[in-house]
């Protein structure tokens, strides 16, 4: 699924993000494969998206959600966690 | 006695680390602020000394993430570590205790290029609320370089002494950096293949992850790597390989990274609070979120309409009282005059302004201590994004409403500098409180006084409809000038949303400070200039323009000598000279005067309105307003201020650049005439054009 279809406090692992024409920046911030995320809040105008990433708290825009591709992460985990 | 030496370091970290507060702590108040040549960055320097008398000038660069710049702000850092290198002795890195890993990217790359760095680990204060350990030792020997804790927040337990010891060690650990030869990375990740290989034995003393940055972002300074590294220039440059390997590298940094702070860095989970999460929940929500920000912005909006209100009139009463002090003590001559009307004037004019800009600054530095800032990007960036504006351009342009001075000033906030440049272009454009005055004079004269629909004051909605026009044209200019200002960089939406935190009073007090300060000698002092100028041209004009003609048989007023002299005056020759111009309008000569004067402040125009028609009292609109309604055209015996003529007014008033206040602004925060002639053509130029083309049809 795409990293715009999480739905509020859903946990996913970012999986293909370093393939996609997406600027450095982000993977600077910390947003590179295998990392969890979780969506905190939409904006009320519906983008942008705000996530935690890592330990980062970031505000993406819909160019950049509309193309990461997301794992989600399975209920079990998330308790264990 | 030990040599005196300056030492020139720059202050560098990611955004939202404290690096401006830390700025403050050490240079206090004593800092120069200019721009870098032909961008509107602002280039902040101070100044601080060590125990042993070393005197250090510390420059604080922009925030930024990594040396791959995304904006012209990031891109002037890569330049000034790049192309500045012998002009910086050292480099103090600025890090976030909550996010040392991404923060230590930066700081790997800093350290590559070869800087004496040192790092202070800001917010050590939180530390132990959030369950985070770190070995200082452990980590000043992994990355070779002096690593300190420091917190610029004052807390109130254990004082301000634990702080300024803090911050006091750190300083005199400057030094150590040029004792230490700080660990490099890049060279064992093997990426830069043959190309970089290639050249290197031609630029032997240069760090090879230089000449990698000069290389991938060689679209960032054609010109000076055409000149200086030629080589490069050369280089075969393919882009897709190219950002593989840069990932290639942002991987193998944070696999480093990794490794150091896995000796160096505990974190205990079990203390996140998720507290700024949860604040979030509340102030982002879709309803909650944007009632409280409309709440925000009220206050705001109330603060500079209503509040300034009062310290203005006070400076108003003050000015005016030592003008009529000093005019009744000096000898009633043109020096006097000059001293009075000119300069105490000019003054007065300067820091009346000051109330509104304290209040606004006072509100935007706490919004922005507090975190919040970044909350209003968020929630207004789908709104305003299509215009090619910030989210936080809703600052400016609701300020704007009030006053274009302070509005333009609190574009500074926005990051990315074109969504900065357009905000403060197109602010102007809103309707400001100055052209009240002239809209409800005029709206009184052609408007009706009547309900339509039974209940809709039709004069009030003319009102409205001018307001709507200049929301409309400023959001309509600023899609103009999106799509005319050409920036390299393609716009992504990234954004960190810092911690909420309790604003620390001293650093509101010197955002505040700072921002009156460059007001007040900055623009201030073409404010001064200005008004002495457009003094002397309504005051002075040729021989025996003050003595009515003798043609004259009984005795003027003193009203009535007002307007003889306004009108003889140089100001009003250039008024009557420029009628040809505005004829088209529908405008005589009387307006023309009042159009001109009226650059000093738009409501100027009722004042003027009031001495050519010699009214007397000012404060009356009502007989002013009397005086125009009857007031015809000699030539074609029509009423001058005609329905036609009105609106040709109104629509005027609602475009054009009347004001030297703002131009002076735009000038000092820009810090190029460049931008203040071309707002005030282009809004000069839409107003006589609509003006021309309402009169036209409508007369």
């Amino acid at each position: 699924m795409k990293l715009k279809d999480l739905k509020p406090n859903q946990k996913a692992i970012i999986v293909n993000c370093q393939e996609k024409p997406l600027p450095l920046k982000l993977m600077e911030m910390g947003c590179v494969d295998g990392v969890e995320v979780t969506l905190l809040n939409k904006a009320p105008f519906g983008t942008p998206l705000y996530f935690m990433i890592g330990d980062t708290r970031i505000a993406l825009g819909k160019e950049i959600v509309n193309e990461i591709e997301v794992e989600p992460v399975a209920h079990e985990t998330e308790t264990k966690a | 006695m030990k040599q005196k030496r300056k030492l020139k370091i720059a202050l560098v970290g990611n955004p939202n680390t404290g690096k401006t507060s830390l700025f403050n702590k050490l240079t206090g108040l004593h800092k120069k602020i200019g721009n870098y040549p032909g961008i509107t960055v602002h280039r902040v320097s101070g100044q601080f000394t060590l125990d042993d008398g070393t005197e250090i000038e510390l420059i604080d660069l922009p925030g930024t993430y990594s040396l791959h710049p995304t904006s012209k702000d990031e891109e002037v850092v890569l330049k000034e570590l790049l192309l500045n290198r012998e002009k910086i002795d050292g480099i103090l890195m600025v890090a976030d205790v909550n996010n040392l890993k991404r923060n230590l990217i930066l700081l790997h790359e800093i350290q590559d290029l070869g800087f004496p760095v040192m790092l202070a680990i800001n917010m050590c204060d939180e530390m132990q609320k959030k369950g985070i350990k770190i070995d200082v030792d452990k980590l000043r020997e992994l990355l070779q370089i002096p690593v300190t804790l420091v917190s610029t927040k004052k807390s109130k337990a254990d004082g301000q002494h634990k702080g300024k010891g803090k911050i006091h060690k750190m300083k005199e650990m400057i030094p150590e950096m040029f004792k230490m030869s700080s660990q490099k990375y890049f060279k064992h990740y093997g990426l830069t293949g043959t190309n970089i290989d290639f050249i290197k034995p031609d630029y032997p003393d240069e760090p090879v992850y230089k000449l990698w940055l000069l290389y991938t972002e060689q679209d960032k300074f054609n010109n000076e790597i055409k000149e200086n590294y030629p080589k490069i220039y050369y280089l075969p440059f393919d882009p897709s390989t190219l950002k593989r390997l840069l990932q290639k590298e942002v991987i193998k940094r944070y696999r480093d990274i990794n490794r150091i702070l896995k000796d160096t860095y505990y974190l205990d989970k079990s203390r996140a609070t998720g507290l700024t999460e949860r604040i979030d929940r509340v102030l982002l929500h879709k309803v909650w979120g944007i009632l409280i920000f409309m709440l925000i912005m009220f206050l705001v909006f109330q603060a500079i309409f209503t509040w300034a209100s009062v310290p203005m009139d006070w400076i108003d009463r003050f000015f005016s009282q030592i003008n009529i002090f000093l005019k009744s003590h000096l000898p009633e001559n043109q020096l006097t005059d000059l001293l009075t009307d000119g300069i105490v004037s000019g003054i007065s004019g300067v820091l009346i302004f000051v109330p509104q800009i304290t209040l606004l600054f006072l509100f935007i530095a706490l919004l922005e201590e507090m975190g919040y800032m970044s909350r209003i990007v968020f929630l207004m960036d789908r709104l305003m994004q299509p215009f090619g504006l910030s989210g936080k351009s809703v600052v400016p342009l609701l300020s704007g409403t009030a006053c274009a001075v302070p509005a333009i000033m609190s574009a500074r906030t926005i990051e990315n500098s074109k969504e900065r440049l357009i905000s403060m272009l197109v602010t102007p454009f809103i309707t400001c409180s100055a052209r009240l005055p002239v809209y409800t004079i005029i709206i009184a004269l052609v408007i009706p006084n009547k309900e339509i629909a039974g209940f809709i004051n039709l004069q009030g909605l003319v009102l409205l409809g001018l307001y709507f026009l200049g929301f409309a044209s400023a959001l309509l200019s600023s899609y103009v000038l999106s799509k005319l200002i050409k920036s390299k960089y393609k716009r992504y939406f990234i954004l960190e949303m810092p911690e909420y935190k309790a604003p620390i009073a001293k650093n509101v007090l010197i955002t505040v400070w700072d921002h009156v300060k460059a007001f007040v000698f900055g623009a201030g002092r073409i404010i001064v200039a200005f008004s002495i100028i457009l003094w002397f041209l309504a005051t002075h004009g040729p021989a025996g323009f003050d003595k009515p003609s003798f043609d004259k048989p009984f005795q003027l007023s003193s009203s009535e000598q007002a307007a003889y002299k306004l009108e003889h005056s140089y100001l009003g020759i250039m008024g009557k000279s420029i009628e040809p111009a505005i004829k088209p309008l529908g405008y005589d000569w009387k307006i023309g005067i009042a159009l001109l004067t009226s650059f000093a402040a738009r409501e100027v125009f009722v004042s003027t309105l009031s001495t050519i028609y010699s009214v007397g009292n000012t404060d009356d609109d009502q007989l002013l307003r009397e005086r125009m309604a009857t007031e015809r055209n000699l030539i074609t015996g029509e009423k001058t201020f005609s329905f036609a003529v009105g609106i040709s007014l109104l629509l005027f008033y609602v475009f054009a650049m009347q004001c030297f206040s703002t131009l002076a602004t735009l000038k000092n925060e820009t810090k190029t005439w460049k931008w203040s002639v071309i707002v005030f053509f282009y809004m000069t130029g839409l107003a006589y054009i609509t003006a021309f083309l309402a009169y036209q049809i409508l007369s």
